[in-house]
Order: structure tokens, then sequence, then C-alpha cells
């Protein structure tokens, strides 16, 4: 049980910037997810946590102490590995019982406990084997059961599911927040799949190239993105962007769109981005719609049909009945949900 | 399988038939060639094994067959060749040897491997680049540097010039086998809890074993083997059995078959140590095979 905070960390390689200088505070027991596009630093933000990469700058605090240059052992803190990281010379059930091991319990003490945590990740009959005649899926609880075993401070999870096919994805998925729920522990999970995060966080950093884009629950993440990135980067289909003006609390854009928005206090701007989900917009008949085109595509997905039209310079896509069906080079209209319709300035990406 | 249903299997045209004879053919071929070259490989230590147990006057003759002596062996323990003793010296320095360069190795490329320091690689080259030196050049200073220390003619000496020997190359060696090892394991151990060192000597060290044990063997054949250093550092007391082989040349001419006793205690153990060396090598590397 403890809070993690970062206070101002930063990392370089040289004169790479792995991460910019950063604060955050992660509270006690609370599942933080770090989600993110390749390479935009959220390992090596953990890494930091976990003591197994020095920070640039700033400081590391679990439950209010100073930790930056403590070691890894003095943290109290486990990880899960990408790539599991098991101990191939020992069996499951000593991988697991290692950090009691270095702990100095008794091996009796060791064998109650391993068995217990066995139980819990249903690994009681491979304890014996080697990580080598494993599978996947295996290998992985074994990882979480050795992380577990000693009840940390803090958890620390690298794409633990990145290596898993999407069906056992799904389900260690759900085991994993149990686990967490269950125990209390404070985790840092990182992944690049939205919908992991999405599913499992109480809130996610979203990051990019080194930078905290947004920190909230994922219900603030996907209806009120802090900026164009995160908008981009969240939902599947991905929001529609559309480029335009602001005059007298009307949206215009190239192709006929017009949208009143609701708010019409919004000063009048040249360069503004309008952002709208794909589920947010109804679609209608061509005349008098707020966006309307001629048709570009339009997917049948099972629960829904999802049409995408071209309107000027861009293409936009919305969400229909799954009894909607097109014609090649129709005109179509849609309607937008003006409680959900998310702008942006053109410039600076910020959220206007 | 539609001859199996039928019950007659189907005649085989010429065609296959010669095939067939080919392939017997080959691998008659292929046995008689490894035939050939290990007899030739082996041939001279079958000889070196017969005349240990020839008697004199049968070592010069061509003769296939001899009376089997033990004649040999009893007069190279006695006290004109010293043979226990020459084991027990070539056994103490390269045991010593051993024990020093592969612990200090181990180390020594666990740091090569995992640190950042200034120089960088140019450390662990340099350490190789004096290899590059020949012995011949190095052998009198060395000489009158273990004179002057009153270190002549001890194991000791010969410890030290084998392991300035040996180190560099099984410091490569295992590096080498290190580089090639993931990090998340010895990480893993550092959030479970183990210190550095902890985590080197209960993961690293265990999963390299291969590549250590691959440095061992080296090292064991280049030092028990060492003629050069030990032939000018020595004289008396700490003769290993290379030299000692020199002994069997006396004013009389030479002993062939004393040489050929003390070549096969030079022999025998390797033989030994590298098939059992090579049963555990094998099963480190399968114990390895994990990613
Ligand atoms: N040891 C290193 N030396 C130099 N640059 C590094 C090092 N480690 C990371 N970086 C750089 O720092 C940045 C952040 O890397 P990081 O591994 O944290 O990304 P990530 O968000 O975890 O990406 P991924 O989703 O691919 O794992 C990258 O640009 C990477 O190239
Ligand atoms: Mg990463």
């Amino acid at each position: 049980m403890a809070s993690v905070e970062l206070d101002g960390i930063g990392k370089k390689f040289g004169d790479v910037v792995g991460v910019a200088t950063q604060s955050m505070t992660i509270h006690d027991g609370e599942f933080m997810v770090f989600l993110g596009p390749s390479g935009c630093g959220k390992t090596t933000t953990m890494r930091m946590i976990a003591g197994l990469l020095e920070p640039s700058e700033g400081r590391v605090l679990v439950d209010g102490e100073d930790v930056t240059y403590d070691a890894p052992k003095d943290r109290d803190i486990a990880m899960v590995f990408q790539n599991y990281g098991l101990y191939p010379h020992m069996s499951v059930g000593e991988n697991i019982g290692y950090p009691l091991k270095v702990r100095g319990l008794s091996k009796a003490d060791r064998k109650a406990q391993i068995q217990d945590v066995a139980e819990r990740v249903e690994l009681t009959q491979l304890l014996d084997r080697r990580p080598s005649a494993l599978s996947g899926g295996q290998r992985q609880r074994v990882a979480l059961a050795r992380a577990i075993v000693r009840r940390p401070k803090v958890f620390l999870m690298d794409e633990p599911l990145s290596n898993l096919d999407a069906q056992l994805r799904v389900s260690m998925r759900a085991e994993i927040k149990h686990l967490q729920q269950e125990m209390g522990i404070t985790t840092v999970y990182v992944t690049h799949d939205q919908i992991e995060a999405l599913t499992l966080a109480d809130r996610i950093v979203i990051m990019q190239k080194g930078v905290i884009q947004q920190l909230g629950t994922p219900e603030e993440i996907y209806n009120t993105p802090a900026n164009l990135f995160v908008a981009n980067f969240i939902g599947s289909p991905s929001m529609n962007l559309i480029n335009g003006s602001l005059e007298n609390g009307i949206f215009t854009a190239p192709g006929g769109v017009h949208v009143p928005l609701k708010d019409s206090s919004q000063k009048n701007r040249a360069n503004v981005v309008l952002g709208i989900r794909p589920e947010d917009m109804s679609v209608c008949d061509a005349v008098g719609a707020m966006i309307s085109g001629v048709l570009y595509n339009s997917e049948m997905t099972g629960d829904a049909v999802f049409a995408t039209i071209d309107v000027g310079e861009a293409r936009v896509c919305a969400r229909g009945d799954r009894h909607l069906r097109f014609q090649k080079a129709q005109k179509v209209g849609f309607d937008l949900d003006l409680d959900y319709v998310h702008l942006f300035d053109g410039k600076s990406g910020a959220r206007l | 399988m539609t001859s199996l249903s039928s019950g007659v299997a189907p005649m085989p045209t010429k065609a296959q038939i010669r095939r067939q004879r080919n392939r017997k053919t080959m691998s008659v071929l292929r046995i008689v060639g490894i035939l050939l070259i290990t007899a030739l490989w082996l041939l001279p230590v079958l000889w070196i094994c017969a005349t240990a147990f020839k008697s004199p006057g049968d070592v010069i003759s061509l003769d296939i067959f001899f009376t089997p002596t033990l004649d040999n062996f009893a007069k190279a323990v006695g006290p004109n060749y010293q043979l226990g003793g020459r084991i027990w010296n070539s056994i103490i320095v390269t045991v010593g040897t051993l024990l020093v360069a592969i612990p200090s190795s181990t180390a020594a490329a666990y740091a090569f491997s995992r640190f950042r320091y200034p120089g960088g690689i140019v450390w662990p080259i340099g350490l190789l680049a004096t290899q590059f030196v020949p012995a011949v050049m190095i052998i009198i200073p060395l000489f009158i540097l273990f004179r002057s220390i009153g270190l002549l003619d001890t194991p000791i000496a010969l410890i030290a010039v084998n392991l300035s020997v040996v180190v560099p190359y099984a410091i490569w060696m295992i590096k080498g086998f290190m580089d090639a090892l993931p990090m998340d394991m010895e990480e893993a151990a550092m959030m479970d809890g183990a210190s550095r060192f902890r985590a080197l000597i209960d993961v690293v060290i265990p999963v390299a074993m291969p590549g250590i044990i691959t440095a061992t063997i080296f090292c064991f054949v280049v030092t028990w083997n060492e003629f050069f250093y030990a032939l000018i550092l020595t004289s008396n007391d700490s003769v290993t059995l290379p030299v000692s082989l020199m002994s069997a040349r006396t004013d009389k001419g030479d002993e062939w078959e004393i040489m050929a006793v003390i070549g096969l205690t030079i022999m025998v153990p390797m033989m030994l140590i590298s098939r059992v060396v090579q049963r555990h090598f094998l099963k480190g590397l399968t114990a390895g095979a994990v990613k």
C-alpha cells in the first residue's frame, strides 16, 4: 500500500530526451495506466519508478519518502516484464518463491506461500516444470505470481499481455484487474493498447514524445480529450477532425459544413479544429444536414454500419444503424450530437 | 497409403533401386571416410599408448605384436623421473590457475558486459592486446623479475604467468556469452529483492554456465599443456608434466617409452575431463534455452 509521486522527473539518453520533466501522483491503491505510442517514454518512466534507471533530474517518492537513489531491492516494488524475465534454470515453484528466498524465508514458509499464490493464478499443477516447458499465458501467470507473492507496496507491469493472443489477453486482463482490486496494491501498468487502458485503469496517463498529454479517468480521457493528440489517439475508429473556422458561435468548414454550437460564447477564430466521434453523429438526409458529402465507403461491422463521406478536403466517418444500406456515390448527410462536439485550437492543438 | 489397402507394396522401379544403391554406396563411403580420418587422428595416440607398454627393445621395432610390460611406469615414478611429483605440480598449477582465473574472469566479464564506464570497449580490447606480445619477448624480463622476488621454480610463478595468458581469453569468452543474455532476468532478480551481486550469483552465473564451462575447458587445456614458460621458469621443484617430457632426453639417447608414459599422463586427464564436462555443457545449454 503506497502512493507514488514523480516530482519533476526526467531522463535524457545523451541528447535524446526519453522523458521530459514530468510530475504526477499515483494514489494509494490506484490502478494507473501509462498509454501512448511506441517510444513515448512509458517504459523509461516505469523503470525510473522501479529504480532500474536513474533519472537525469527530479525525484521519485514512495509514500512521501524520497527513493530516487535507492536500489530496486530497497523499494519493495514488484515488476512484471514484457518478456516475463523468468529464471530458466529454476522450476516454476522456485521462480515464484525467489522473492521470498531472497528475503530469507524458510523453505516451509516459502512452500506454503507459493502454494497459496499458485492457487490464485491456477498454476498448482505446473510448479515442478521449467519455464521453457510452459505456454506464453502460463509464463505470464508465473511472472504475475512471482510479483504478488510478497505483497509489494507497488506493482509495475510493462506491457504484460502484449505477447499473448487476443483471447488470452481478454481473460488475463480480467484476472489482473480482479487481483489488483482484491489486493488493493497500487499499480502502474504500461500499454499501447487503448482498450486495455480504458478497461483496466482508474486513471490513465497519455504520453507522447516524453510529455504527458493528459492525466484523467477513462471517462475524462474519452469524453473531454485535452488536446488533438489525445482526441486522435483514443477511440476506434478515431475521432473525426475537421479544420474550419468559428464565427458567431457557428463552425464552418469547406464542403458546406455548418455546425451551430451549443456554447455560443466561444470567440471568433480562424483556425479551429472540430472533433466529433463517429458514434456521436446520426446519418440523415443530405439536404439540410450539418455535414453532407458523397459517400466514400461504408463498412458493416456486424453491430453497426460505418459510413465515410468526403467533405471538402476531410473524410468524416459516422456510426449508423446496422440496417442502413447505401448506394455507390450516394449523397449522405450527418447530424451531430452537439453535446459531444469538441473544439481544438488549430495551432496549439489545445482544447478550447 | 494406397498400398496398405491393397496389401501389396508397389514394385520399386529400376531407377529407385539404383538410387537406393547409390545411397547405400554413399553411406558406406562416408563411414569409410570417417574411419580413415579418425584413424589418422588416433594413430599417433594409439602408438603412444602402445609404446608406453613396450620394453625398450620393442620400441624401435615396427612389429605390431609385443609383450606388454609395466616396467616403464615403474621407472617413470622412480627417482630419475619423479612422475608423481610432476603430476602433483601440474595439478597445483592448473587448479591454482583455474581457481583464480574463472571467478575473476566471470566478474570482469559481467562488469565489461553490463556497466558503462569511460573508455568503454578500449579496456577489454587492451586486455586482449596484451596477448599480441610474443612469449619469447617477455620471458627474459619475467625470468629476472621472478628471480629477484625469489619466485623462480615455484608454482606461484607459473600460476601468475598462466593467469596472464588465460584471463584475457576467458573474459572475452564469458563476456560474449553474457552480452547475449537478456537483461530481463537479472533486473527481475533485483526487483525481487536481490542485490546486484546476489542477482549475479543466483541468476546470471547459472544461466551463463555453458559459457563459463567453455572458458574453463579452454583455460584447463592451455594451462595443463603450457610448456614454454614452465621450461624457463622451473628447474627442479616445480617442473610440470610437459617439461618433464624433456627429461627423457638423456645423453644415452631419447627414452621413447618413458616419453610415451608421460605423454599418456598428460593426455588422459584432458580426455576424461572433456568427456565429463561435455555432458554438463550440453545440459547447461538446454537449461539456458528459454526466452
Ligand atoms: N538506453 C537508451 N538509450 C538511448 N535512448 C533510449 C534508451 N532507452 C530508451 N531510449 C529512447 O527513449 C525514448 C522512450 O523510450 P521508451 O522505451 O520509454 O518508450 P516506450 O514508450 O516504452 O515505447 P514502447 O511502447 O515501444 O515500449 C525512445 O525514443 C527511445 O528511443
Ligand atoms: Mg516500452
